[in-house]
């Protein structure tokens, strides 16, 4: 109750994205859909408490698992995803990457929302201090801040 | 004692040469282990360097910034909107955000880059804020949009600069490093190559010590084979020449003895002169003497060369012993000691070599006349215990001492060697009676108090009658 009323709060703080309008693109082969913050949040959550050459401590990032959002779109696991941020930067993932971790698009830090200064609105996380594996430069190129749109390769 | 030199000098050899090896082998571990840790170092300096590139998030921000002033500049002239223009600053300032929070602060502390102007910029970031918010509102004329816009394009002033120097100090830094990287590598696989060589090294030693091993072994297999062989034909050539000495004495040994019987026999007829005849006994007693004794050694060459075999059939050991003792008789006379001679009730029938226990027995019985004092008798019992048929010959004679007894069976031996001078024997008596008893399967003991007498005893399994 707190946390939703916290996250109610931090909406009206940061006018810049309003609750209703779409934050997320994901364009796929057939068709593209589009996500508000209010329905990213609607799905189930994953929550990861994890580090990143980022952040200075271990830090709680929650939202929708990307696989979560790739099934919805019957994204096989063999495609590549280009992840692209607000700034028009962009990264190639595989999406196998999606299946083998728990991978998330976080859309809360410390139970808040992020703003564009700090990352947000949208931040492709990924559990990396439960897989070793994944603290390499490589997934370092992953960890896409400011995440606007998928496509679907 | 040469051969024993010899040993130590290659022994003393081999110690050193290992010793060295190992030295060595101590040495190349220390090495290894060096090599593995600057390995691991150099492998974390390559990570920090190539850890979340700050030269690439500082061109970021400086990319950032460009399009920032571009989109006021685009709003000053009028044809801009006020919100791409906050969107610019988010964006811009995220950057800034991105140089101070986790591990790209500590990476710029290491390459030693003065990262104020992050620190200077977000405070301009801080200033221009609420003006960049101001141009949204709609009471401004377009006037005072420029002259805004202006301000703020003045504040952000120098940074292009700023940053730029900031980005070529990273840029160089890190390229320090890498370059540091780059040497440790080749230190590095130089420590490897020398590591790989050291490694070739002590294989070739190892091979080295192995085939020196190899050889010395060989040497000494040698050595010792050949001292075998000398050996072994040395007793081959000294058992021969007993042999071939025996063979030899004995034929004319014969004839001797044949012709002393027969000298004898036509003196006692014509002559009565006592010391010829005496003389003549001596003679005779002590031809026979020899004859046994070389007879003893013929037969002890036989047993030793595995040449003897038996001939097993059924045998009454009643008699046996009877003819036995009737044999010696006239021997025991000539000490002055009696036989008497106590067989079973029934017959002790055994499967055996008739000619060999009587053999056995002879020399049982002749010996124990030989110890026993003038006047003395000897028993000889033969019974029943058990499975066994045994012979008993008791003595009262000199008897055994106890701290020799266990070697009285040893060719050769004999007790009390030197005092008993007149009945000398050759010391194989009792070693052949051993082996012989063995090749039949049975067995030969004794027992004995010194000063009180023996009872020597063999033993043969009985056929039973049933």
């Amino acid at each position: 109750m707190i946390r939703a009323m916290t996250i109610l709060a931090s909406l009206l703080v940061f006018p810049t994205f309003v609750y209703g309008q779409d934050i997320l693109t994901v364009v796929g082969p057939d068709r593209s859909e589009s996500f508000s913050l209010a329905e990213l949040l609607s799905m189930q959550q994953t929550t990861l408490v994890t580090t990143n050459d980022y952040v200075d401590e271990a830090t709680e990032f929650r939202g929708p698992s990307l696989r979560s959002v790739l099934e919805d779109m019957a994204v096989e696991r063999n495609v590549t995803l280009k992840l692209v941020a607000l700034n028009d930067f962009s990264s190639e993932v595989p999406a196998a990457d999606a299946f083998d971790y728990n991978v998330i698009l976080a859309v809360l830090r410390d139970g808040e929302p992020m703003s564009v200064r700090e990352k947000g609105p949208i931040w492709v996380i990924y559990p990396m201090d439960e897989h070793p594996e994944l603290q390499d430069e490589i997934y370092n190129d992953r960890l896409v801040w400011q995440l606007k749109t998928i496509f679907v390769e | 004692m040469a051969a024993q030199d010899y040993f130590r000098r290659i022994a003393l050899r081999g110690r050193f040469v290992r010793a060295t090896f190992l030295s060595l082998f101590m040495i190349a571990i220390l090495f290894v282990f060096t090599v593995i840790y600057q390995l691991d170092e150099r492998i974390q300096n390559i990570q920090v360097a190539e850890q979340s590139d700050p030269v690439w998030v500082a061109s970021q921000l400086q990319f950032e910034l460009l399009r920032l002033k571009n989109e006021l500049g685009k709003f000053a002239l009028g044809y801009g909107v006020e919100t791409d223009i906050g969107f610019r600053l988010d964006i811009a300032w995220s950057r800034v955000s991105v140089l101070k929070q986790g591990s790209l602060p500590q990476v710029i502390e290491t390459f030693d880059v003065n990262a104020d102007v992050v620190r200077d910029l977000e405070a301009t970031f801080r200033r221009i804020e609420p003006a960049i918010a101001g141009l949204v509102s709609d009471s401004l004329s377009i006037e005072q949009r420029r002259a805004s816009v202006e301000e703020i394009l003045r504040q952000l002033d120098g940074y292009d600069l700023s940053i730029r120097d900031f980005l070529v100090e990273l840029a160089q830094a890190k390229s320090a490093v890498m370059a540091d990287v780059r040497t440790g590598l080749l230190s590095l696989s130089h420590a490897i190559a020398y590591l790989g060589a050291t490694v070739l090294i002590l294989l070739a030693i190892f091979v080295f010590i192995l085939l020196l091993d190899l050889s010395a072994a060989k040497q000494a297999e040698n050595k010792m084979r050949k001292l075998a062989d000398e050996a072994s034909s040395a007793a081959r050539m000294k058992t021969n020449f007993m042999s071939v000495i025996s063979h030899e004495l004995r034929t004319p040994l014969t004839s001797i003895l044949g012709g002393l019987a027969l000298l004898k026999f036509k003196l006692n007829n014509t002559l009565v002169d006592e010391t010829t005849i005496k003389l003549l006994d001596v003679a005779s007693r002590n031809g026979d003497r020899l004859l046994e004794l070389i007879n003893n050694i013929l037969d002890a060459q036989a047993l030793s060369e595995s040449r003897v075999t038996v001939v097993q059939k059924p045998v009454d050991l009643n008699e046996v012993a009877a003819s036995a003792v009737e044999d010696c008789e006239a021997y025991a006379n000539r000490f002055g000691v009696t036989y008497r001679l106590t067989t079973a009730t029934e017959t002790v029938e055994v499967l055996t070599d008739r000619g060999r226990v009587s053999q056995i027995l002879i020399n049982l019985i002749s010996n124990a006349a030989k110890f026993t004092p003038s006047g003395g008798s000897v028993d000889i019992r033969v019974l029943k215990v058990g499975k066994q048929a045994r012979v008993e010959v008791i003595d009262e004679g000199i008897g055994i001492p106890h701290h020799l007894q266990g070697s009285i069976f040893s060719p050769f031996y004999q007790v009390n060697p030197g005092t008993t001078g007149a009945t000398k024997s050759s010391g194989l008596g009792l070693s052949i009676s051993k082996q012989l008893i063995d090749l039949l399967d049975g067995e030969i003991g004794f027992n004995s108090t010194q000063g009180q007498g023996s009872i020597f005893w063999i033993e043969l399994p009985w056929i039973s009658q049933d």
